[in-house]
């Protein structure tokens, strides 16, 4: 009989525990409040130009605070020590009690922090590491994940004055400018999730049920179209349907007209081409443990073709079908570039908030928030329905007999191919537009007449430090990732207890924030002294290992529960502790798994646009941001050639994904 | 060096859902010790408190005379072996046997002679490099063993190690394990549902259900003169049939009124209603019109050694009844027959089951 134990060791002593738990947080609040406090002396001191003690005598009141006298004018100007006078009278006003006590006691406060952090970390450890890794979470989330949102609520709640105040929102629902944006994102992300759903099922079907040559290939484009930066989609339509497009002039020039792409129109079709990828993986992946006894049993009963289809097929992949249909919505609801691009007029939510909380003119940081907000709840709620009804939904199948894909003949045969030909054809046409592109040969920012790779030197010349920060900041978030996500995989599965589930709900919690919302979430908490994080790379890389944690923790977990616990009790009936057994065992066996995930993490990172573009600052200007600016600025070539890097860099990190987890396709 | 390990008041709780009420037993050392009983009885449960893996919330576990409750259980000195086998899949046989020895920090040819002598014990030297995948149940199951016994534990745990082999490997292994425990003479506390498994490796077995031990003794004693009528039902397989005692006369009183001499009551002061248990194979088939209870043939089956007769008796009730095949021929269906019994072998109980009333009666629990 299994117990719910675990390898949870014998008694808890409860005493020691809350001991080492309170010295470990009170150590890291001391510890940070030291650090706090040098930092504020620093900033201070930089301001009024004294040497850091000169400037805390003055703060604590030892020195009394300058005077301004008859001699510090000289006609009705101040003089020079009458001007550092002044500063250093302005800076006094803004020293809050906190200042006071923490800035001339910073190195007692980190020496003290430190040792009650590390004896915490003692205590706690002595029987069991764990408990520590769940106070580190929880941590972890607090600061930087529920304390930003939380500021983003307070921005959205409060006017400038700091009441509580509702007018933004009564502007918000006023204003159609406003109001039609979020139901624009709505609209979009709806009918994207329709007709994703509607291209996909009926060619996962075809392609699980039939003979279709090239089928590998085929699914390998399908999966590259899906993994490619948001925008590429858009910028590429553009360039082949746009006001000045390829197709568009061909078309022109034998007297069709195919009116514009721009707005609406674009934005569903781009968006539909690059995602319904996604929902044809997942039910791909649902065919995969599909018995096709089901099926067959379905016939011999009298009900077969399109009634067994829509009877049996579709009723039992309804949960994935489902958490496909999601995912698209989500990433349509919170696709910044697309419909930056190809909307034009037809502003989106994403698009909105970014507008507001960056314009010069007039933009609102509590407006943006509200509607940060507004957009949380939107797809909050659409999470927990999806949820609602798929755990309703739930059959458990056991795929004894896979369905096989069978050779068919004649007219649908052929209509089969066709189909999945023509859909892959488009899906992944943004890809080969910019691949083809980014050869040509170009003079000043215009295509020229034949092939060269001047586009690619110029990117190297030009934006090289934007490749390597790429690669710099996503490798380095994903080695976070991988380290942060396997040990709550592990809490959330071996360890179950309520603080543990809080950490699962809140790591999950990302999920169902858009990317832009986030960073605008961060930057509200952290663009301010002293908690002063943003413009570096310490936020770009925070910004991405919480929002690709989710996918990695999930994956990481359902390897942890296919890893017998008799495995770990093993280990440590052999003398090992939590900490080694962990390191030794659980971490060798999840590697392969968590490795293959973490790869397709990485891909979504160095594709991912909407958290890096309001968080970015020149020198942490990623490859997708350079493409961004490069397209706005009419730069075709160059843009084409980041992007084709960005391509390659996705076809051989999948290629390694392939070898290393010895799969042929990516189940979701 | 093998330990003596002595359970007093052990209690097992999952919030208020109490597991094992109040156990005592004494395992002796050097001793091969079965707990025995239907799943869920709390057999694993009472395994994995002596290991450390589950907390024990009341009364104490020792080791000698060490009281090992708050020992951590990498600190236990215990060798386990998994239902699963939980054979490290990452490293090679030899790495896998070593893992523990490494922990303890033995010096490099401590360990390599002691890894090659285990190996060879339990017969496994030749795949010393593979890794696990590459090996069958059973030999990754003499993995688990000589990793476990390698270290020379105090004692050696064992979860249903065979459940998960087909049955000729299961036979084949139960005697490996015998003779190896043997060998190295490691005190073994042996956790299983199979009755048969059970009685081939133990010295002693304990039966438990619901958390409470029902009877501790050597195999024979325990299938012979079960001490209530759920260990008869539970090892081996027994007919249970309503019957009145008379100690005083030494007689056994059937419903339909047929009276059989019994002297194995404990007391001659039992009297009135009792339950008898019979082994299928302890019925006397008779034919019809000879004293005893009058029953009639429903079917039989042929099984080479033994052929099982499904007989219905007078009052409608079904029992179960093996005897030797021979060569004339199988008595047909329908056939009405009269059934004696063997008394010696047979076992009377109380009516509620919870005692026997037969003397010999052999039981090392604490009551």
């Amino acid at each position: 009989m299994r117990t719910p134990d675990g390898i949870r060791p014998r008694k808890k002593k409860t005493g020691i525990m809350l001991l080492g738990l309170l010295l470990l947080v009170a150590g890291i609040v001391l510890a940070a409040c030291g650090i706090m406090g040098k930092s504020q002396t620093d900033y201070y001191a930089r301001k009024t130009k004294l040497p850091a003690g000169e400037w805390i005598d003055y703060a604590t009141g030892k020195t009394p605070a300058p005077e301004l006298g008859e001699e510090d004018y000289k006609g009705r100007n101040l003089t020079a020590s009458g001007r550092s006078k002044q500063t250093v009278l302005e800076q006094l006003e803004k020293v809050t009690q906190f200042d006071k006590v923490i800035m001339p006691m910073w190195i007692p406060f980190v020496i003290l922090g430190a040792a009650m952090l590390v004896l915490g970390a003692f205590l706690l450890i002595r029987n069991d590491v764990w408990p520590m890794v769940t106070v580190l979470a929880i941590i972890f989330y607090l600061v930087f994940l529920i304390y930003p949102l939380y500021m983003l609520l307070r921005q959205a709640l409060l006017n400038s004055e700091g009441q509580l105040s509702f007018e933004v929102y009564e502007k918000i629902f006023s204003k159609a400018y406003y109001s039609n944006a979020i139901w624009h994102s709505l609209l979009i992300s709806a009918v994207v999730t329709l007709i994703s759903v509607l291209i996909a099922t009926p060619m996962a079907y075809i392609m699980s049920t039939m003979k279709i040559r090239g089928a590998g290939v085929l699914r390998i484009l399908i999966l590259v179209s899906s993994m490619s930066a948001p925008f590429i989609g858009a910028y590429a339509w553009i360039q082949l349907c746009g006001r000045n497009g390829v197709l568009t002039n061909l078309l022109a020039q034998i007297g069709i007209n195919i009116g514009d792409i721009y707005g609406f129109k674009g934005c569903v079709i781009v968006m539909s081409f690059q995602l319904y990828s996604l929902v044809f993986m997942f039910i791909s992946g649902a065919f995969k443990s599909m018995d096709n006894s089901l099926i067959e049993a379905s016939e011999s009963l009298g009900c077969a073709g399109i009634r067994k289809i829509f009877k049996v097929v579709l009723p039992l992949m309804l949960p994935t079908l489902l958490a496909g249909a999601l995912l698209v919505f989500m990433r349509a609801f919170a696709d910044y570039g697309t419909p930056m691009l190809i909307g034009e007029n037809y502003i989106t939510l994403p698009v909105l908030v970014y507008k507001e909380f960056f314009s010069e003119l007039g933009g609102s940081e509590n407006l943006a928030a509200a509607i940060s907000v507004i957009a949380i709840l939107i797809t909050t709620g659409v999470f927990l329905l999806q949820k609602y009804i798929a755990n309703r939904k739930v059959f458990s199948i056991n795929a004894l007999h896979p369905v096989e894909a069978k050779k068919a003949h004649g007219v649908k045969n052929i209509l089969a191919h066709v189909y999945c030909y023509v859909m892959v054809g488009i899906a992944i046409m943004p890809q080969c537009l910019v691949i083809f592109n980014s050869f040509r040969n170009t003079s000043g920012r215009m295509f020229a007449e034949g092939f060269s790779l001047k586009s690619y030197a110029e990117a190297f010349n030009t934006v090289s430090n934007s490749i390597w920060m790429t690669y710099l900041m996503s490798s380095i978030s994903i080695v976070c990732i991988v380290i942060i996500a396997c040990m709550i995989a592990y809490l959330v599965v071996r360890r179950r207890n309520v603080f543990n589930a809080s950490v699962d709900v809140m790591s999950m919690f990302p999920e169902t924030v858009a990317g832009s919302i986030l960073g605008i979430a961060l930057l509200t908490a952290f663009n301010k002294r002293p908690l002063l994080l943003s413009g570096g790379m310490f936020i770009m890389i925070l910004s991405y290992t919480i929002r690709r944690l989710p996918y990695t923790v999930r994956s990481s977990a359902a390897i942890l529960r296919n890893i017998s616990p008799s495995i770990e009790e093993a280990a440590v009936s052999l003398g090992t502790g939590s900490a080694k057994t962990f390191f030794r065992i659980t971490t060798p066996m999840m590697m392969p798994g968590v490795i293959s995930g973490a790869i397709l993490s990485w891909i979504m990172i160095i594709t991912e646009l909407s958290t890096s573009i309001i968080l970015y600052n020149p020198s942490t200007k990623t490859m997708t941001l350079e493409i961004y600016s490069q397209v706005i600025r009419g730069n075709d070539g160059v843009a084409s050639a980041i992007s084709a890097i960005l391509t390659f860099s996705t076809v051989i990190a999948l290629a390694l994904f392939f070898k290393l987890s010895g799969k042929k396709e990516i189940s979701m | 060096m093998s330990v003596a390990i002595h359970f007093d008041h052990v209690v097992k709780k999952y919030g208020n859902n109490t597991i094992i009420p109040d156990l005592s037993l004494d395992v002796k050392e050097g001793e091969f010790f079965t707990l025995l009983g239907p799943s869920g009885c709390g057999k694993t449960t009472l395994l994995r408190m002596v290991a450390g893996f589950n907390t024990i919330e009341g009364g104490t576990i020792s080791f000698d005379k060490q009281v090992i409750n708050d020992i951590a259980p990498a600190k236990r000195n215990i060798g386990m072996v998994f239902q699963n086998y939980a054979v490290f899949p990452h490293m090679t046989v030899r790495q896998n046997v070593e893992f523990g020895l490494k922990n303890r920090k033995l010096p490099k040819d401590e360990i390599n002679t002691r890894v090659n002598e285990i190996l060879e014990t339990v017969k496994i030297t030749e795949y010393a490099n593979r890794l696990p995948e590459r090996l069958s149940g059973g030999q990754q199951q003499r993995v688990a063993l000589a990793r476990a016994i390698v270290i020379r534990p105090n004692l050696l745990l064992m979860d249903e190690p065979l459940s998960n082999l087909d049955a000729k490997l299961r036979i084949e292994m139960r005697n490996a394990i015998k003779t190896i425990q043997n060998e190295v003479g490691i005190t073994t506390i042996y956790v299983t549902h199979d009755q048969e498994e059970a009685m081939a490796v133990s010295d002693r077995i304990a039966v438990m259900n619901s958390g409470v031990i029902q009877h501790v003794s050597t195999p024979k004693s325990i299938y012979q003169r079960p001490s209530n009528l759920f260990v008869a039902n539970f090892i081996g397989h027994s007919n249970t049939l309503n019957a009145k005692a008379d100690g005083q006369k030494g007689t056994l009183t059937f419903e339909n009124g047929y009276s059989m001499p019994y002297e194995y009551f404990a007391s001659p002061d039992t009297r009135g209603d009792v339950k008898v248990s019979v082994r299928p194979e302890e019925f006397i088939i008779q034919a019809e019109g000879n004293p005893g209870v009058k029953a009639v043939v429903k079917s039989s089956i042929f099984l080479g050694l033994m052929t099982t007769y499904f007989v219905e008796l007078f009052n409608g009730e079904l029992v179960e009844i093996t005897e030797k095949s021979s060569i004339s021929s199988i008595i047909p269906n329908g056939t009405a027959i009269s059934l004696g019994f063997e008394a010696e072998k047979i076992n009377v109980f109380t009516v509620d089951g919870a005692k026997s009333l037969t003397k010999g009666v052999l039981d090392d629990a604490h009551t």
